[in-house]
């Protein structure tokens, strides 16, 4: 099941890429992508499994000078699932953006692996991965940034942020940067808590009853990722399904990634334009 | 009797801090509560609102005939009880006019109504933003975050215009303030002042009150409230301190 995908040179391409079947073996899935000189490409990639089901995902990136490359993984449910992204800055200017948004609750569990090699000077990087775990779910975040000796000018970020919802469900997050070059700008972080409890009140004296005030937060947390969809259909899909997710309807239709839209009336509704 | 608290006695984590609080509030009437930090004020304004962690160990809290201990803090809110906090929680992500929506349609749901129209909501903002002085660029910005003090407190009452309570109240809502932000505040309190609602404004200082002027003014001191005047009592507290309340 692999597959290799180049982008020529000054091109762009979008992909939507969605993983609904319930399979049960896992059978891993590699994709070899390389973008050219000025090329670039938006990929989202969309993973809605039963709770049985494993996915096994692979990107191997390389990317020329000029080159722009942004993934958006969003996994609605899942029982394991893992991705592993390597990244390969070969060319001077190269940019990369990998957003992950994780919804996972019962004993799901899903790990992001992440290693993005400045190879060369003056590219950028920039990875953000958020999670919200209910019951016994579990995640894993490791994302690792290698800066060569000669890859001054450097800029690469990581961030990964979690709320937990019960003393049950676990995250392993690690992010990680080696660096040789001394002229660069570089950070990482990670940071896992609760929902916030003076929002909640503060939400609940206004009238909104509990349910709704913590789909609201988990909501406004889960949108700093889905806003990266630069598509608007999909994108509006996508907030669609995760109001779904967060509200607990969803993970009942397995197979419906991008064949069933149900747009219903919620008695809230972020304008997430403005997130 | 709007608000009927008879001896209510309040704790946080085994230490209690109401210890026997009485307090009537009519219809159309605005209390003052006034006293030295430390004395449960805050204490009180949560336990009205029903908030987690206050434990009422004893007595009751009667609201529009009902007593509310033990009720949850939206239904208290859907019930007319709205409060103006001291410290505004900033919600990133969660902007002002999608929150007020939130809230404006689960008040009407609570009462049987259907939700109201895009159209009618937006001009309800209109309206009562202009009341505050609220700018539309507020609108647009997450709930709170990156406000400066005064536009907090603003947007406090703001909501409170939104929400149309029965029973409003005001904690510390001057601390912060400027006096243009001050004026513009209790301008807009005295608006939404009407005979069928009241309002429990808790302050540390006079200053307030020679905007929003109450019908009675409440001295707290440990737990409990150990004066009761009209107006003047404020001025004579601004005078004096608050050391003789003590020795009361």
């Amino acid at each position: 099941m692999d597959n290799q995908l180049i982008i020529a040179a000054n091109q762009s391409r979008e992909i939507i890429e969605y993983d609904d079947d319930a399979h049960l073996s896992a059978e891993p899935k590699v994709s070899e992508i390389v973008l050219n000189e000025n090329a670039s490409l938006e990929l989202y990639v969309l993973q809605n499994v039963n709770n049985e089901a494993s996915i096994l995902r692979e990107f191997k990136i390389k990317q020329l000078a000029d080159s722009r490359l942004k993934i958006v993984v969003i996994t609605f449910n899942g029982g394991d699932i893992r991705n592993r992204y390597t990244v390969n800055l070969d060319g001077e200017g190269a940019d990369t953006k990998i957003y992950g948004l994780y919804l996972i609750d019962k004993t799901q569990h899903v790990e992001n692996y992440l290693k993005v090699n400045h190879n060369v000077p003056r590219c950028t990087s920039m990875e953000k991965f958020k999670g919200v775990l209910d019951e016994e779910a579990s995640a894993v975040f490791n994302g690792h940034v290698y800066v060569a000796k000669n890859a001054q000018k450097t800029d690469a970020h990581q961030n990964n942020s979690n709320i937990i919802l019960t003393p049950k469900a676990k995250i392993n997050s690690q992010p990680f940067l080696e660096i040789y070059a001394d002229d660069v700008k570089c950070s990482h972080g990670t940071s896992t808590g609760q929902l916030d409890q003076e929002a909640m009140f503060y939400m609940r004296q206004r009238g909104i009853s509990k349910a709704n005030a913590r789909i609201l937060l988990m909501y406004a947390f889960a949108a700093e990722v889905s806003n990266h969809i630069g598509n608007d259909m999909l994108h509006e899909h996508i907030d669609d399904m995760i109001k779904r997710r967060l509200r607990g309807e969803l993970s009942s239709c397995e197979n419906c990634v991008l064949r069933c839209s149900h747009p219903k009336d919620y008695n809230f509704d972020i304008d997430y334009s403005k997130i | 009797m709007l608000l009927n608290i008879k001896n209510l006695h309040v704790s946080i984590g085994g230490k209690e801090i109401l210890k026997g609080l009485n307090l009537g509030v009519n219809e159309g009437e605005i209390h003052a509560i006034m006293g030295p930090n430390g004395t449960g004020k805050s204490t009180l304004a949560a336990a009205i609102t029903g908030r987690e962690g206050y434990e009422i160990t004893e007595g009751e809290i009667w609201y529009k005939g009902k007593n509310i201990v033990g009720m949850s803090p939206e239904d208290r809110a859907n019930e007319g009880i709205f409060l103006s906090f001291q410290y505004p929680v900033e919600i990133p992500g969660v902007s002002i006019q999608n929150f007020m929506r939130t809230a404006v349609n689960s008040k009407r749901e609570y009462q049987g109504l259907p939700p109201m129209s895009t159209i009618e909501f937006m001009k309800m903002m209109k309206e009562k933003q202009a009341m505050v002085e609220i700018t539309e660029k507020l609108q647009n910005r997450f709930v709170n975050v990156g406000y400066s003090g005064g536009e907090k407190k603003k947007n406090e009452i703001f909501q409170m215009a939104m929400l149309e309570p029965s029973l409003a109240i005001l904690d510390e809502t001057d601390s912060g303030l400027d006096i243009d932000a001050l004026r513009i505040v209790a301008h807009g309190v005295n608006q939404l002042h009407k005979a069928d609602n009241a309002f429990v404004v808790i302050t540390h200082y006079q200053r307030l009150l020679d905007y929003i002027v109450p019908d009675f003014v409440h001295v707290m001191y440990d737990g409990r409230i150990v004066k009761t005047g009209g107006k003047t009592l404020a001025l004579e507290l601004e005078e004096k301190g608050y050391e003789w309340i003590k020795e009361l």
